[in-house]
């Protein structure tokens, strides 16, 4: 007969079949040997290299910093609790609460593991800067990856503990609030990592102690069937939407009755060329869906957060490093969404529909902008600087859109844009 | 185990229920079922019966109020609309799961569900994956494995979509050797004609709470029927 260890070790023995069929089905042995091995290759002898000598431009990056915002981000979309609960565990399981206490401690285990896997290659990879660049010593790299997993351990269980206590507004309110407090709370310990710093030590008993109780509580507390369903759902069907995404319909993550933003389908701008309208839409479509939302605000306080620890001289230079990122993923964005059936229904004039994706972004991201001006500001000059910097970054910002429609490499990008 | 807490083997007293703390979904649900006893849940589309079936399973995350399992075992076995299962498991591995999670021995449960399965004409497909099957065949499954458990309380949504005539009958005549058992049942259902014949009592519920409630006779009194009036005219009348 089977055990409850049995049936966890079957689903998830299953789960790995699942993914390696799904992952088999894109890395085939042609993408292995023309892109895998020369990649391993060629990054394996940079890699090399790096450690043999630290180039030059690598002396001015603040390593500890670029890394704690990777693995937060990381933390914060990249992982989740796994119990492996099955809609079909309604039937009988539901109500047999060893059997459901089993699986959850296991699928602790399993997470916990699976967290530590994830957060090795970051570290792997930023290991011979903060070696040769940060002076890290070993010591201080295993404390901060100690303190990384412990912290991705807390913020996973706590997002999962969440998902089943509220929903709609309130659990997206909750989990902003988790990950503006979370960011504060694991990059400054970690650009602190000095070995006089006690606040280091400080900060992963604390996060030590606080996983300890987060993991008392979920245990103790009834399982959330439906909510825990729905999670693993997802998690199973994470790698074929990544594989898949452009393929894949896209699925509202909640239903509503009416949408949070624009709750009277009124008009963001006043003109009504196509070009303004598919912008409108563009930009409503992005707030509703609240995973890019979301994705797009854990931006935002991330990047903020590191604008406040580097030095001041450095942050209006980040501010650009910041577009590289975020640019060309709202580029993907825009990609998708404008390949979804229904707006890829309608022949677009190439004009009208590069008219859009330039309006759209530059009211999506003024947001960001203004924030990390008045932060740069800030910092270099003092309250005083906050409203100049906020007005000059704008301005440039502004100027930076009117003049790419006059550039012929972009104006070649228009033509790509369209679907005609 | 005394007389009194024999007397029901479901009692629930829901004062409110829902998705979300500050909205209600069903309201002053009160119900009771005793061992024996077939109660018809009855109530229009989106009236609250399948959130007063989840707050009675428990799967609902805001409660005021209480449930509770009587009987024996204290066990219930929950017969879903749509069937659910796992598509990794074959037949008589659902039942051998089943059977593990409630402590039933390999031999108890071999014999058993043998039995059931023939009952149910499914021997031929005790080894195939239940995805394979019609969807007559996969409620069929839902039935055994409510059936091998033999619960104090049936919770069953909607029995009668999908079974053809003679599963139908499978199944009544099944349930009935259940209700001889000293079980119950809550049957939730459309099939009004259906649940008019075989159920003691009736619960109607409408925009989330009770608007009538007890045995036909009453529910006609409720609904303000005449005498001679059919369990669909009350439906009408209250709903």
């Amino acid at each position: 007969m089977m055990t409850p260890s049995g049936l966890f070790f079957f689903r998830l023995k299953r789960n790995i079949k699942e993914q390696a069929k799904a992952w088999s089905s894109v890395l085939d042995w042609t993408v292995l040997l023309y892109i895998l091995v020369p990649a391993i290759l060629v990054f394996g002898g940079l890699y090399r290299e790096i450690w043999l000598e630290t180039p030059k431009w690598a002396a001015g990056v603040p390593w500890f910093l670029l890394l704690s915002i990777v693995l937060f981000l990381i933390m914060a979309f990249g992982v989740r609790i796994r119990i492996f609960v099955d809609e079909a565990d309604r039937l009988f399981l539901l109500q047999q609460s060893r059997w459901l206490k089993q699986l959850k401690r296991y699928g602790m285990i399993y997470s916990f593991l699976m967290q530590a896997l994830v957060l090795v290659p970051p570290f792997l990879v930023a290991l011979p800067f903060l070696v040769g660049v940060e002076q890290a010593k070993l010591k201080e790299i295993g404390a901060a990856y100690l303190y990384s997993l412990l912290f991705a351990m807390l913020m996973s269980m706590t997002i999962h503990m969440l998902a089943g206590m509220f929903r709609k507004w309130r659990l997206i309110v909750m989990e902003a609030i988790v990950l503006l407090i979370g960011a504060a709370a694991y990059v400054y310990p970690i650009l602190t990592l000095k070995p006089e710093a006690s606040i280091f030590g400080e900060a992963l008993a604390g996060a030590a102690v606080l996983l300890i109780i987060v993991v008392i509580v979920y245990l103790r507390r009834p399982i959330q069937f439906e909510t825990e369903v729905k999670n693993e759902r997802s998690a199973r069907l994470s790698s074929t939407e990544l594989l898949m995404s452009q393929v894949i319909e896209r699925k509202p993550v909640m239903k509503l009755k009416k949408p949070l933003f624009m709750r009277r389908s009124g008009r963001l701008f006043k003109k009504s060329d196509t070009g303004t309208i598919i912008a409108e839409l563009r930009i409503i479509a992005f707030i509703r869906s609240l995973s890019t939302l979301r994705i797009g605000l854990g931006f935002l306080s991330v990047t903020t957060g590191a604008l406040i620890a580097v030095p001041a001289s450095a942050g209006f230079a980040l501010i650009g490093g910041f577009l590289f990122l975020i640019v060309p993923w709202l580029r993907a964005q825009w990609e998708q969404w404008r390949n979804e059936e229904f707006v890829g229904q309608f022949p677009w004039n190439t004009a009208d529909m590069f008219a859009g994706l330039r309006i759209s972004r530059f009211w999506l991201l003024l947001p960001n902008m203004m924030i990390w001006s008045a932060v740069a500001g800030f910092r270099l000059l003092g309250l005083w600087a906050v409203l100049p910097s906020m007005v000059a970054c704008v301005l440039i910002w502004r100027v930076a859109h009117t003049r790419e429609w006059r550039r012929p490499a972009l104006k070649a990008e228009a033509s790509n844009a369209g679907r005609d | 185990m005394g007389d009194k807490e024999n007397a029901y083997v479901l009692q629930a007293a829901i004062a409110k229920a829902g998705y979300e703390a500050e909205k209600a979904t069903i309201r002053d649900i009160h119900l009771k079922v005793a061992p024996g006893e077939l109660v018809g849940l009855i109530g229009p589309n989106g009236a609250g019966k399948s959130t007063t079936v989840k707050t009675i399973m428990g799967l609902m995350p805001n409660v005021t109020g209480k449930v509770e399992i009587g009987g024996r075992h204290k066990r219930y076995a929950y017969v879903p609309e749509q069937p659910v299962y796992y598509e990794y498991f074959t037949l008589w591995e659902h039942l051998r799961l089943a059977a593990s999670v409630f402590g039933i021995t390999e031999a108890q449960f071999a014999s058993k569900a043998e039995r059931l399965l023939e009952q149910f004409r499914l021997t031929e497909e005790k080894h195939h994956y239940p995805m394979s099957f019609s969807k007559g065949m996969q409620q069929k499954l839902m039935l055994i494995i409510a059936f091998l458990l033999e619960p104090d309380i049936y919770i069953v949504d909607e029995p009668f979509v999908g079974l053809d005539p003679r599963a139908t009958s499978d199944f009544l005549s099944l349930l009935q050797g259940e209700l001889d058992r000293g079980a119950g049942v809550l049957m939730s259902t459309h099939v009004l004609d259906t649940a008019e014949r075989i159920c003691r009592s009736f619960v109607l519920i409408n925009q989330g709470s009770i608007v009538a409630q007890g045995s036909l006779d009453q529910v006609r009194r409720d609904a303000g029927c005449a005498e001679d009036a059919t369990l669909s005219q009350c439906f009408l009348a209250l709903t």
